[in-house]
């Protein structure tokens, strides 16, 4: 396969996906949405923990900063989410910047890294749970407005599937911009040795705190994304640690580090999951993480790096 | 009279109760090549760690180019025109040969084109060109050391510390990197090196500086050093004995 067949295979499927939810009923569409939406999320994360190899645990955090700042700007002062999406991704970013200077300024790498993010989510999840302003444990109900677009608000299920759809494509294109900028390769580099980064002129932590602020202002507009489709919020849904997960699984699988391996991974593993859910009921409400676990060891024995480098390789060596 | 590319005073490192480096003192001019030589253990790749930040020392003043580094980061001192190779090479995986170079070559303002076009330059210079799109894991080990200096390089310093970037070649490598090392001076490069290759260092340094458990024991042209005796007992242990 050329350069060419794959523009072309790449142009058809985004058309495909045009023209898709005229063709479906509501719950495929419904999937597709949670798709797209978590690839979004996948290619956010991938920022931070694929291009500049530092696993953030805590993206939850961004989600929930999103979900909760557009919806009580809402309730409180009736301000269109869509306003309240950026205001969140700025809150977002804000927050992260602190934090991402703090944590590599003390050289917290691996496993530390990850446990101080994932400690930062704990922390904002226990707050929104203890305020009353926040909506306390119950969480928040987005009120029932007009269907429009100002409100983000819709009877049917295709604008929201239009937007998932437009924003999945966006992040790609930012994700493709980094790629292609003198960014990715100081992020590569201090993936790869931070020590011969440095000792060629890469400022580490500079660019990994970059990398987090970024992925965190775009994680958080899906957080106003999930808020609106859903039109409820909770602590435990929202920003817990399952939701951290779930961000972080689908690049994992697909390919870290990737351009298209996030996107690869939700496809494959939403509509597992979404399936699973299904069958299973709600009687074990935990057995997608399982899957999610078995799913992981078996790309990590067979397939080192996720599936999209894994067929990568297998093409290559025909 | 040259100028003085880097200078060291009084410098000292502990490690609890070890001293990995004690009050040395080291000059070197601009445009010299000064070779750091020592039994294993005496501190040479400490006293590097040190002078590019890698390393705080508990005392004494590090300048370059007449202005004081030791409180600076690595990349800061990279972005004041010294940089340094690892004993250990580090090739950054994942990364082609020339994306490797090109992220040495940012350290100068510039566009990523430019980069690109600096990088084959010194591909071209070290003979590697042809290795230009292979991964670095795919590189034959035989090369890294060639990849660290190339690396270096691209960040065009004007004082280059290499540290034992000969050990494991066979003849005809080290000729080769000697030359390229002589060539690089003679574009007006300060070198210190650390080497364990003895008939390498000596040809190619204009001063040696001899190390011994973080002491610093002679100091000389090669002629003079090889031929003090402190150096032969640090060597060879105490000939008078028995």
């Amino acid at each position: 396969m050329s350069e060419k067949h794959l523009k072309v295979a790449g142009v058809l499927a985004i058309l495909v996906f045009i023209a898709l939810p005229l063709f479906v009923n509501s719950y495929i569409v419904h999937i597709c949405i949670l798709i797209y939406s978590f690839g979004y999320l996948s290619c956010a994360w991938n920022i931070i923990g694929g291009f500049a190899g530092q696993l953030s645990l805590g993206h939850a955090l961004f989600f929930g900063i999103g979900a909760y700042t557009s919806t009580l700007m809402l309730i409180r002062l009736g301000i269109s989410p869509w306003i309240g999406m950026l205001i969140g991704g700025l809150i977002s970013a804000i927050i992260a910047l602190p934090i991402g200077i703090i944590v590599f300024r003390y050289k917290l790498r691996g496993v530390f890294f990850a446990i101080a993010t994932l400690c930062f989510a704990e922390i904002f999840r226990i707050l929104v749970s203890q305020i009353r302003f926040t909506g306390g444990s119950e969480g928040l109900l987005i009120p029932i407005m007009e269907s429009s677009w100002i409100n983000f608000q819709f009877e049917s299920k295709l604008p929201y599937y239009y937007i998932a759809y437009i924003m999945m494509l966006l992040m790609l294109l930012v994700c493709y911009a980094i790629k292609k900028a003198k960014l990715n390769y100081y992020l590569f580099s201090v993936k790869a040795d931070e020590d011969a980064a440095s000792a060629i002129g890469v400022d580490a932590n500079k660019y990994k705190t970059i990398a987090y602020v970024v992925s965190a202002f775009f994680t958080s507009f899906n957080g106003t994304f999930f808020a609106q489709y859903y039109m409820f919020i909770e602590p435990e849904t929202t920003c817990a640690i399952p939701t951290s997960i779930d961000i972080l699984m689908r690049p994992i699988i697909g390919g870290l580090g990737t351009l298209f391996g996030p996107i690869l991974g939700s496809f494959i593993m939403t509509p597992l999951s979404e399936v699973i859910r299904k069958v299973v009921g709600s009687g074990m409400s935990g057995v997608h993480l399982l899957v999610y676990g078995v799913f992981l060891i078996v790309i990590c024995i067979w397939m080192p790096g996720g599936i999209l480098p894994y067929i990568a390789r297998s093409i290559k060596s025909k | 009279m040259r100028g003085v590319a880097l200078s060291v005073e009084g410098m000292s490192k502990r490690f609890g109760g070890l001293k990995a480096v004690d009050s040395l003192n080291i000059t070197i001019d601009e445009g010299q090549i000064l070779g750091l030589i020592g039994p294993n253990g005496a501190g040479k790749t400490t006293t590097f760690n040190l002078i590019t930040g890698y390393y705080q020392p508990d005392q004494g003043i590090i300048n370059l180019f007449g202005k004081n580094i030791a409180d600076l980061k690595p990349h800061e001192i990279c972005k004041r025109g010294m940089t340094r190779t690892f004993q250990l090479a580090k090739p950054m995986y994942g990364m082609t040969i020339i994306e490797n170079v090109v992220v040495g070559a940012l350290n100068k303002k510039g566009s990523l084109k430019e980069a690109f076009a600096r990088s084959e330059e010194v591909l071209e210079f070290l003979g590697l060109i042809q290795f230009k799109d292979v991964l670095a894991d795919n590189l034959p080990i035989g090369y890294h050391k060639l990849l660290e200096l190339a690396k270096c390089l691209a960040t065009q310093p004007k004082m280059l510390l290499l540290d034992e970037v000969m050990s494991g070649l066979n003849h005809s490598e080290i000729d080769l990197i000697l030359e390229k090392i002589l060539a690089i001076r003679s574009q007006g490069v300060s070198i210190f090196l650390i080497e364990h290759v003895m008939e390498a260092v000596t040809t190619v340094s204009d001063k040696i500086v001899v190390l011994n458990y973080g002491e610093k024991i002679s100091e000389g042209t090669p002629d003079q050093v090889m031929n003090d005796p402190k150096v032969i007992e640090a060597y060879l242990g105490d000939l008078s004995v028995g």
